[in-house]
């Protein structure tokens, strides 16, 4: 489905500017719910002769609260729902006590801790000992990383909230809209906050930005993980937010990032655009607190947060002309500028001048303003957790972070697109633990309420109901007639004005059709988005041929989405000055032809794909209110779940698992008592149902050092994605949009400051191509099967040394099928499927029904479903490979050091990117236009955009003890990357830019290698009592190397053309341009975007932050 | 796409280098719905082309066809080799199955530079070849300003090139890319009847884009590519009744060097020879008078003015009018009749100063005449109309 997403992801925006601000000390409280909590187990030998000892009492404490295990037969021990922390472990066995301390617990992750007993030797005596276990999970094969407060406190992570800490994660790599992990997009991950589903309802993003000083420990799943996870064909994220125990304790913190600590961004010329903008950050303030304690004594605890943040953009608006006034002369250097025409001996040949060394345009700067960007809102915790006795415990968590922000239109009237954001995320967790049966039974249930709400408004009143209009192909000199752009601009960029100075060229043309916009705002956003969900799990150790621990479980979710589909003014214009066309587009309701429903109360002409004579087809147009104008959308997800982690001895664990899933996608409110035009069968409530989601997990794992200091281990699984509700909107709420195409002239009088008639008024109905995308509405396949995809991995972790681990993974990651919509009738239609198959049994069902059908009208009904069905078998199924190598090294912090580093060699082939069409920018998950035309399909195998061969990470920093004085703290932050592969794209006849791959993937190569570097310097120094004063400093980019983070692959812009299967840089001489109104191919050659392979993006320049902690 | 996985069977290191291997070996690029046949000579896979068939009525109409290969979306009625292919309008769509060097096929449009007050850069015929080798960016270099041209534009991939000198490619709205390209004279040849029919060079062009999926909006036999779109001179037109086929010169190849050749009825699953098209021939229309004035057979015809109108599918070679037509009044010739072509050449009037008999079959009858490449009328023409009282 071709795209008009609109970005709603402005909070995270807002408030992702600050920088990482604090830690806190505190220490672990015990049992949490699933997925937050970890565990300890191990094996309790002889140390003679090496024996296993049964009837040890282990007891593991943190704080006030303790909980114990004896060891069985065979001297194995395991103790669960440890909240992620610090623990000291006890091993009392006759008259010996044996005491190990400071054992870490992440979340997720079960610590082993051998003990060996000197039995022959066993006296009334405690021993202390200091050294730590192994750092190997002995019992999973996850891949991933923990990322705990020491980490976001003494590493320079480059933002405030967990996000930005994700890219640790081996394996992972940004991108548009998160963090992608093990080749796939960031959109098919799964985040849990304190156990709740906090992903983003409509697109599937981070839905709940928790600002990193709340948060005990991040846990990063990025494969091989087991039964309890689903709907993620990325990554999982657990969040764990602070726990109040039985000591108060906090933080105060403040921290700002000064402008004048940030490098100027480093201007990337641009072709084509008389406007040029540049944003620099003016500031970036943020400050809080947190606080933790008992509220009762063992009983009941509290923990509590405040970060309120506020920053400032600086946009450097700058107007400039083209001239004409330089030679360069036969020595290559260029001349002086002499605006005369070269009979009368000047260098004014009407050719814009060029740089002869870089190749761009060269410009005079004619009027300079700054406007600013600004942001504002606060992280808020509030926590809860409730001890009945230390079996059965409770936790209520509240998140809340609202925002605001406010913007400039620097590409138009600022009447026209200035604007105000305002958004609020939140989330409630109620959680309660329950263990039995000497701790061998353990109940847990999580209820969640995840909500986001965003709404953005016009900065002029007026802007919020009138249409959107932008002037494309034009030219500033014109478009300064409307007041907003300075004297100079009006007077240097108008042709032929009195004093131009250079009347043998355009000044300054919009080129590449970068727009000026007039009118409304456009898009309507006022979107409430919610999510209310319930888990269940039971876990039960056996002791059976080893030892068993078996979890079952089950959840259930209801998402909700509203939001306006509208435009202000009810449409929105696209005026083409260059060749005098104006489009009008607007939602509107089809009804049939030939129906008498009144309120199908005018017509929509228009030519269906092979028809001679346009079509008066009855519609509605869908306004700013009334039916259609707000959409409501329902997805119910279930899920079961059984797994068993079986030691079939200390050494040897077997993982099993088996999920089952289903996800039940609804029709939008309005239109469930409609009776589809198509199927000629009432919609009812489910559009699309996927049932049978059945996602086995195996796992096995060998430590051969027998002390949890090694294993090898392999994974296999099937992982299913979760839909986001973005198609409940676009698909599944008649989603039709009709587009007609005027004649300037027929629009009225050019308005002066356009250059051309408005919009405005073109009249209603008329139009010259007219064209309804999704005429015939959105099918679903019969049969249609979830979108999954298989794992393996196969890997070796090994204690090289105490704290020093060594991991080796192969994985391996293969789409098994895909879901998107596709069209084989060039759009009138779409079709919800799995691209490249469609269900036998499905097909013979659909024929049979031809067969019995009498009736002439059914019969031909019926074979055009199966006309448009089988049409799906010609679409190219949907390919992504991963394969990587991942080396990793981790060392623990000790001896002042802690050091995590990863090398990723991998490839990412196919045809399919994911959730996200980077090479368009599409953000439509399962309804891109990557498959909706047959013909855009080819060159699209390769290397794809998430392909970066080579990832390097390294982490570390490193803690100098100054005794009295203080401590002082170094971190590091170093990455190099490949970089991703290079595409020439060019605009598709009804689609539109960047939608045809001209040349195969990658053909043209990939973007420059990147390297970065980060550093943090922090002092902290002893105050009185329990407090602590740290400042500190993070400098980002030290090296201060904007590099290239994008170039443009829009080989053309202007021109629409097909594909070249298979061709080569040299063809795209050759390529013809394609008719943009009916896509008849003509002889005349496509037009090159001058800003092809020109860089669109950098990495941020230098930018210092400077922080301040008081912990007590 | 094949993936192999090798998975540990003896030790850590032997599984690690296994899993490097499998991934830096090469991953082949699929067989696809989209897919092309760049393996062997290129090959023609369809040529569409416009065919005159008598409609229910008898009428003639014309219409596109594949006259060599076929599609699945294409009607089995519209796929044979046709001996009937129409004489004016004609645009042959030659459909292959790999790309082509577009370098061998069309050349690109140049611009005058002006050297000095007196002397200036000009590309004989305002075209130039681009060599083989050239990319968008050597053109864009060629396209640069003139004072930059003679530092931008060199080298072996120059083009626009005047006596070593660089004219500049003309790129009027400086974007870096041509302006204009045309076919190259005598590199795509369509030869009926032994004459050569001379191409819209403009028209004709070489579209590297497409496959055997047909874009939205289009029907199969005006979108299927890759494909050399070829436009007779003159509106399209051709000799008629005449065996053509397609010539081309001896270096229009695929990249790999290898001349195109025509497989049995397109079949490219099939072998030929490269430069063999002999697979392939048309036949185009016989001359034929489309429409007379008076009608045939019409009665009542007024005496005078004593003009008979006749319409051609072909026009008409003046040379031959004397002599090629008889109007015969009963049995009587009249040779006072003159003859005179319309402007296009296809409408042929025959008048005389005298007027018609008064109730007399007439009946004209065209003989000798031949179209404008001297293909004669494959046989007489005649007609004949009854004038009133």
């Amino acid at each position: 489905m071709k795209t008009h997403s609109t970005t709603k992801l402005l909070l995270a925006a807002v408030l992702g500017a600050g920088g990482s601000l604090l830690g806190s000390g505190l220490t672990a409280g015990l049992a949490h719910a699933q997925n937050t909590t970890g565990a300890i187990q191990g094996v309790v030998t002889d140390s003679a002769s090496g024996e296993a000892l049964a009837g040890v009492t282990v007891v593991v404490t943190s704080g006030a609260a303790s909980q114990t295990a004896i060891t069985e037969e065979n001297g194995s021990y395991k103790i669960t729902g440890l909240s992620p922390g610090d623990y000291l472990v006890t091993f009392f066995f006759g008259d010996s006590t044996i005491e190990r301390k400071g054992i870490n617990v992440g979340v997720s992750k079960t610590t082993p801790v051998f003990q060996k007993i000197n039995t022959a030797a066993a006296v009334a005596e405690t021993i202390i000992i200091d050294d730590k276990p192994p750092g190997i999970d002995p019992t999973s094969t996850s891949q991933g990383i923990t990322i705990d407060q020491e980490y976001t406190k003494n590493i320079p992570v480059p933002g405030r909230t967990f996000e930005s800490t994700l890219g640790a994660a081996a394996g992972s790599q940004g991108d548009s809209q998160g963090v992608a992990f093990s080749g796939s997009s960031s959109l098919e991950n799964q985040y849990f906050v304190d156990g709740v589903n906090t992903t983003g309802l409509r697109y599937g993003t981070s839905g709940s930005p928790v600002i990193n000083n709340f948060i005990q420990e991040i846990e990063v799943i990025t494969g091989g993980y087991n039964a309890e996870y689903g709907r993620a064909t990325g990554a999982v994220v657990n969040v764990v937010t602070i726990t109040g125990d039985n000591t108060l304790k906090g933080e105060i913190f403040a921290s700002v990032r000064p402008g004048l600590l940030i490098a100027e961004r480093e201007f990337t010329p641009f072709e084509g655009a008389s406007i040029d903008t540049i944003g620099n950050l003016d500031y970036s303030v943020d400050g809080g607190f947190v606080v933790s304690g008992p509220i009762i004594k063992d009983k009941l605890w509290f923990a509590a947060g405040l970060a309120p943040t506020w920053s400032q953009t600086k946009i450097t608006r700058s107007t400039k002309r083209r001239q004409d006034c330089q030679q360069q002369l036969p020595s290559g250097a260029l001349s002086a500028c002499d605006a005369r025409s070269m009979a009368s001996g000047g260098f004014a040949d009407g050719v814009a001048d060029v740089d002869p060394d870089t190749g761009f345009h060269l410009f005079e700067e004619l009027g300079r303003r700054n406007v600013y960007a600004k942001g504002g809102g606060a992280y808020m915790l509030g926590k809860i957790n409730y001890a009945l006795r230390p079996e059965h415990q409770g936790q209520l968590t509240v998140n809340a972070v609202p925002g605001s922000s406010s913007g400039p239109e620097t590409y138009g009237l600022p009447q026209s697109g200035d604007y105000k954001f305002a958004g609020l995320t939140s989330d409630v967790a109620a959680k309660w633990t329950s263990k039995f049966n000497d701790n061998k039974t353990e109940v847990e249930g999580v209820i969640g309420w995840h909500r986001d709400a965003s709404k953005l408004t016009p900065k002029f009143a007026q802007a919020g109901s009138i249409p959107y209009e932008v002037l494309i192909f034009g030219n500033l000199g014109t478009w300064a007639g409307l007041g907003y752009e300075d004297q100079a601009t009006l007077a240097g960029c108008t042709d032929n004005a009195q004093g131009d100075p250079y009347a043998l060229i355009e000044n300054c043309p919009d080129a590449i059709g970068h727009g000026y916009t007039v009118g409304g705002i456009g898009a309507v956003i006022d979107d409430k988005d919610s999510r209310v969900s319930a888990k269940l799990s039971l876990t039960q150790r056996v002791k059976a041929a080893g030892s068993h621990e078996i979890k079952a479980g089950m959840d259930v979710e209801d998402n909700r989405l509203t939001e306006p589909r509208t435009y202000t003014g009810g449409v929105y214009f696209e005026n083409y000055q260059d060749r005098s066309e104006i489009y009008t587009n607007r939602f509107i309701q089809v009804g049939p032809v030939g129906g008498t429903d009144p309120k199908f109360d005018t017509v929509c002409p228009h030519t269906p794909t092979g028809a001679m004579q346009p079509v008066n087809q009855p519609c509605r147009y869908i306004g700013q209110s009334g039916e259609g104008s707000t959409i409501v959308g329902q997805t119910i997800n279930w899920s079961a779940y059984l797994r068993d982690s079986w030691q079939i001895r200390p050494n040897l664990t077997f993982n099993a698992g088996l999920r089952y899933e289903e996800q039940r996608l609804r029709y939008a409110e309005y239109l469930r008592d409609e009776v589809d035009a198509l199927t000629a069968q009432p919609l009812g409530a489910n559009a699309m149902s996927l049932t049978n989601m059945w996602a086995p997990r195996l796992g096995l794992l060998y430590d051969w050092t027998k002390e949890g200091r090694s294993k090898i281990y392999g994974h296999w699984g099937r992982f299913y994605e979760s839909i986001p509700m973005n198609i409940n909107s676009r698909s599944f709420a008649g989603e039709v949009a009709y587009r007609q195409v005027y004649d300037a002239a027929d629009c009225g009088a050019a308005i002066p400051g356009y250059g051309s008639p408005s919009g405005n008024g073109c009249p209603t109905s008329g139009g010259g191509a007219n064209d309804i995308l999704g005429i015939n509405g959105t099918l679903v396949a019969p049969g249609i099967k979830p979108q999954f995809m298989d794992e393996r991995i196969l890997g070796v972790e090994y204690e090289l040394a105490e704290d020093l681990k060594l991991g080796i993974a192969y994985q391996n990651r293969v789409l098994g099928r895909v879901i998107e919509d596709i069209s084989t009738d060039g759009a009138a239609t779409y079709i919800i499927a799995n691209p490249g198959e469609w269900d036998d049994g499905e097909r013979d069902k659909l024929q049979a029904r031809i067969d019995a059908e009498d009736d002439p009208i059914e019969r031909q009904r019926l074979e055009y479903l199966m006309r448009q069905f089988s049409g799906i078998e010609i679409f190219d199924r949907p390919t992504r490979n991963y394969d990587a190598l991942q080396f990793t090294l981790t060392r623990r912090f000790s001896k002042a050091l802690y050091m995590q580093g990863s090398y990723t060699f991998s490839k990412t082939q196919g045809n399919f990117p994911g959730l996200i069409a980077y090479d368009s920018g599409q953000v439509d998950p399962n309804i891109s236009s990557q498959y909706d035309l047959i013909e855009l399909l080819a060159n699209r195998y390769g290397p794809l955009p998430q392909d970066k061969p080579h990832y390097i990470k390294l982490d570390g920093y490193y803690q100098f003890d100054l005794k009295q004085a203080g401590q002082l703290t170094t971190g590091a932050r170093i990455r190099a990357l490949s970089g991703e592969p290079r595409q020439a794209l060019a605009r598709h006849w009804r689609y539109g830019p960047n939608e045809s791959f001209l040349l195969p993937r990658a053909q043209i190569g990939r973007t420059q290698f990147e390297t970065g570097l980060d550093l943090h310097v922090g002092y902290a120094r002893k105050l009185k009592g329990n407090m602590e004063l740290e400042l500190y400093g993070d400098i980002f980019n030290v090296f201060n190397d904007q590099g290239v983070a994008g170039v443009s692959d829009a080989y053309s812009t202007r021109s629409a053309s097909n594909p070249i299967v298979g061709g080569s840089y040299e063809d795209l001489i050759w390529a013809k341009e394609n008719s943009l109104q009916n896509g008849q191919e003509s002889q005349t050659p496509i037009k090159r975007n001058p800003n092809y392979g020109n860089t669109t993006a950098r990495y941020s320049p230098l930018t210092a932050q400077l922080g301040a902690r008081l912990s007590f | 796409m094949v993936q192999r996985h090798a998975w540990l069977k003896t030790s850590t290191l032997a599984w690690a280098l296994a899993a490097v291997a499998a991934m830096v070996g090469g991953c082949d690029t699929p067989e696809t719905a989209t897919s092309l046949h760049p393996e062997g000579p290129p090959m023609l896979q369809q040529v569409v082309m416009k065919e005159l068939a008598p409609d229910a009525t008898g009428t003639l109409r014309s219409g596109l066809i594949l006259a060599f290969g076929s599609h699945e979306l294409v009607a089995d009625t519209k796929e044979h080799a046709t001996t009937n292919a129409a004489a004016n309008d004609q645009t042959i769509r030659v459909v292959l199955d790999e790309l082509l060097v577009g370098n061998a096929l069309e050349e690109i449009a140049c611009r005058t530079r002006q050297i000095s007050d007196t002397e200036a850069c000009v590309v004989p015929g305002g075209f130039s070849r681009v060599p083989e080798g050239t990319t968008p960016d050597d053109i864009a270099d060629c396209a640069s300003a003139n004072d930059l041209l003679d530092e931008r534009c060199s080298g072996s991939h120059a083009t626009c090139l005047e006596g070593g000198i660089p004219c500049g490619v003309l790129d009027e709205d400086e974007n870096g890319s041509v302006d204009n390209t045309r076919m190259i004279a005598g590199q795509v040849r369509i030869m009926c009847g032994g004459v050569e029919v001379p191409l819209n060079l403009e028209q004709s062009f070489w579209q590297p884009a497409g496959n055997q999926q047909v874009p939205a909006g289009l029907t199969a036999e005006s979108s299927l590519g890759p494909a050399l779109i070829l436009r007779p001179l003159d509106d399209g037109r051709m000799p008629t009744n005449s065996d053509c086929v397609l010539v081309f010169a001896a270096d229009v190849t695929d990249k790999h060097g290898n001349q195109i050749c025509a497989p049995p009825g397109g079949d490219i699953t099939a072998n030929c020879t490269p430069g063999d098209l002999s697979a392939f021939t048309f036949k185009t229309e016989i001359m034929r008078m489309t429409s007379s004035s008076p009608d045939n057979a019409q009665t009542g015809v007024p005496r005078t003015p004593a003009t008979i109108g006749s319409f051609w599918n072909a026009p008409i070679a003046p040379a031959t009018l004397a002599g090629g037509f008889t109007v015969m009044e009963g049995t009587v010739a009249r040779t006072d009749f003159t003859a005179s072509l319309s402007t296009a050449g296809n409408a042929l009037t025959l008048t005389s100063v005298n007027q018609f008999a008064a109730s007399t079959l007439i009946t004209v009858t065209f003989t000798s005449l031949t179209d404008t490449f001297g293909k004669p009328l494959s046989a007489p023409v005649s007609f004949s109309f009854t004038t009133a009282n």
